[in-house]
């Protein structure tokens, strides 16, 4: 479930666009990667990364208990 | 409160039970690795499935293995979910052309899918596109699942052992359980859902004139079928914002029904096919007697709370006979779905909402996060309950022998120091990480910036919200804002701790009891099927969580529950 105050968003975007299912649009063809945004991927993906190394550390600590 | 009512909750428990007691012994014969009905159909498919992943099934894995090999498939699943929504506006199947999640977002979504907790940050139907949605949240609603499925096989195997180490293939368990358990019952549901009228469309959108005048645009969506395994699957991740209380994803009693059952089916089955696996069937039906004691006892206490407690705002608008508290709940469902369906979803990882447990009368939404922190095991979600249940009956075992001094026993197992030392490490993750992050929020500018309200009710807001997290349920009070660094962060962190550093140990005691000789019962073994041990067991689970728990609850829900009481005046 969502969190958030639920009754104050809106439920969907606005009508402007065709309903093609198919469509990859056009005006979004562009790379989000700016100079932030990739420092922050690279952290985000270590961060979930390193976890699962670390608990595989962590399966190899309690094998010695 | 009516008899109505009562019974509704009844016969939804019963119900669940009944649903779940042929999926288990159908369960026991998939992980067992017999001929099935649906062999013809899905034989093919499996062994296409080991050949392009070059899996070997008769191959064994000893528990490190079989954790590395959950640890490195969960791994892999983390980051080409994060890069499919990080970039979903490069990809196909976009026709609303929403943009590309934020890094923060990206991670905690990420995460909540592949630890099965389905946590959103984010109001679907303005987020993802259709792409996100079928190839990203909804293959690791069946995978995330599975995986859970997967390490109670595993658990399973280590009590039918007899001086072994060999508890399974990760790669074949999780395969099978996807595609001879989830994936059929999720096919059939979906159907049946779509005849009642559940919308499976990959246009995004229709545009309705309504009687104002004004244009009015509806999201659809695949609806349908994400909506069958998010059920099935514990997952509880919605398609829209308000999540099973949307009158597209379940539009009628009966669907309602449907997706109540759903819910909590596979878990009662869980127990069944470990009964099987493990020789050990009437000790099964004692875990079953205790998940639906503790869920029965739950979803009447909040039904209790939604119609009996007074509520202010009804009173001080002249309306002193209300029956019971229906903000935040549906017409359609009133109290009794309602309070059955919060009992369900919180005692079992799933996170799915009909009404909004915000809005619940304080002791209600408390019993909702008390069944949270009792570790999400009655029943539990799909796998991770039965393996959450069986640590609980290790630590009962362990305290029932020193009660009398004997080497406690459970289902012919010693149980010794070592596994000791490992359930308590895995249960204490859950007190660790939900009080811990709660107690930074609470003081963190930055955090309580997301918070709408104060008082006893934000506390309940930070605590709801990292019991769900490190529970894997997903399910929130809504009011907190989260999508934010400081909440996406420490959110999907908590995520990953009740998940993973959780399963890491549960499977250490898989091998551990796996290597020991079976033994058989003496007249020193404390019977674990009997009425003693069931009760011994509620009791247990009921005072590990107490004790860690209740000293915050009296800071949140219970104290709130005196000033409505107080206002009520």
């Amino acid at each position: 479930m969502v969190s958030g105050p639920i009754f104050t968003r809106p439920l969907c975007p606005p009508p402007s666009f065709p309903l093609d299912p198919l469509r990859t649009p056009a005006p979004h063809l562009r790379s989000n990667l700016t100079g932030d945004t990739a420092m922050a991927d690279i952290l985000f993906l270590v961060l979930g990364a390193g976890s699962f190394a670390l608990f595989g550390y962590y399966a190899t600590l309690l094998r010695k208990v | 409160m009516d008899w109505r009512g009562w019974a509704e909750i009844v016969f939804t428990i019963a119900l669940t039970v009944a649903m779940g007691w042929p999926l288990g012994i159908f369960m026991a014969r998939v992980w067992a690795g017999e001929r099935t009905w649906l062999d013809p159909v899905l034989r093919p498919v499996e062994a296409l499935a080991y050949a392009a992943f070059g899996v070997d099934r008769n191959k064994g894995q000893n528990w490190l293995g079989y954790a590395a090999a959950a640890l490195i498939f969960s791994a892999v699943g983390f980051v080409l979910l994060y890069l499919q929504l990080r970039f979903q506006n490069l990809l196909p199947l976009n026709p609303q052309g929403f943009d590309g999640l934020s890094p923060h977002l990206a991670f905690n979504t990420a995460v909540s899918f592949v630890s099965n907790t389905n946590w959103q940050s984010y109001a679907g139907e303005a987020t993802m596109s259709n792409l996100s949605q079928m190839a990203g949240l909804t293959v690791h609603n069946f995978v995330s699942a599975g995986t859970g499925l997967a390490i109670a096989a595993a658990v399973a195997r280590s009590f039918a052992s007899d001086r072994g180490e060999n508890l399974g293939n990760f790669w074949v368990d999780l395969t099978r359980t996807t595609l001879y358990v989830l994936l059929p019952v999720s096919i059939v549901t979906a159907l049946v859902l779509v005849a009642a009228g559940v919308p499976q469309a990959l246009l995004a959108n229709v545009e309705a004139s309504t009687l104002e005048g004004a244009k009015q645009v509806i999201s659809l969506f695949p609806t349908a079928s994400q909506e069958a395994i998010k059920q099935w699957g514990t997952n509880g991740g919605g398609i829209f914002n308000v999540n099973s209380a949307h009158p597209f994803e379940n539009p009628t009693p009966l669907t309602n029904l449907i997706e109540a059952t759903s819910i909590n089916a596979l878990a009662f089955g869980t127990a069944v096919a470990f009964g099987r696996i493990a020789t050990a069937r009437k000790e099964a039906r004692a875990l079953v007697a205790v998940m639906v004691i503790l869920v029965g006892a739950a979803a009447a206490a909040i039904y209790a709370s939604e119609t009996l407690t007074p509520q202010p705002a009804m009173i001080a608008a002249g309306i002193t006979d209300a029956p019971s508290n229906m903000e935040g709940k549906e017409v359609r469902f009133g109290p009794a779905a309602s309070s059955v369906w919060a009992a369900q979803t919180t005692g079992a990882s799933n996170g799915s909402v009909n009404a909004m447990h915000g809005s619940f009368m304080p002791l209600g939404g408390g019993v909702a996060m008390f069944m949270i922190q009792l570790g999400e095991i009655v029943p539990g979600g799909v796998g991770s309950g039965l393996y959450g249940i069986v640590v609980m009956a290790l630590l009962a075992v362990f305290v029932a022998g020193l009660m009398v001094g004997r080497t406690p026993e459970y289902l012919g197992k010693k149980v010794e120091a070592r596994e000791i030392k490992f359930a308590m490490l895995a249960v204490l993750i859950l007190p660790l990480s939900i009080l811990g992050f709660s107690a930074i929020a609470a003081v963190l500018p930055v955090a309580l910036e997301g918070l709408l309200n104060k008082g006893p009710h934000g506390l309940s807001e930070i605590l709801y919200a990292y019991s769900s997290a490190t529970g894997n349920n997903g399910s929130a009070f809504a009011g907190l804002t989260a999508n934010a660094p400081w909440w996406n962060t420490t959110l999907g962190i908590a995520m990953l701790l009740g998940r993973f550093a959780y399963i890491v140990p549960v499977l250490a005691i898989a091998g551990s009891l796996a290597a020991k000789p079976k033994l058989a019962p003496t007249a020193g073994t404390l019977p674990s099927d009997s009425p003693l041990f069931v009760g011994l067991l509620v009791g247990i689970i009921l005072i590990l969580g107490g004790l860690q728990f209740f000293p915050a609850l009296a800071l949140g829900p219970i104290v709130e529950h005196f000033q409505v009481l107080a206002a009520a005046r």
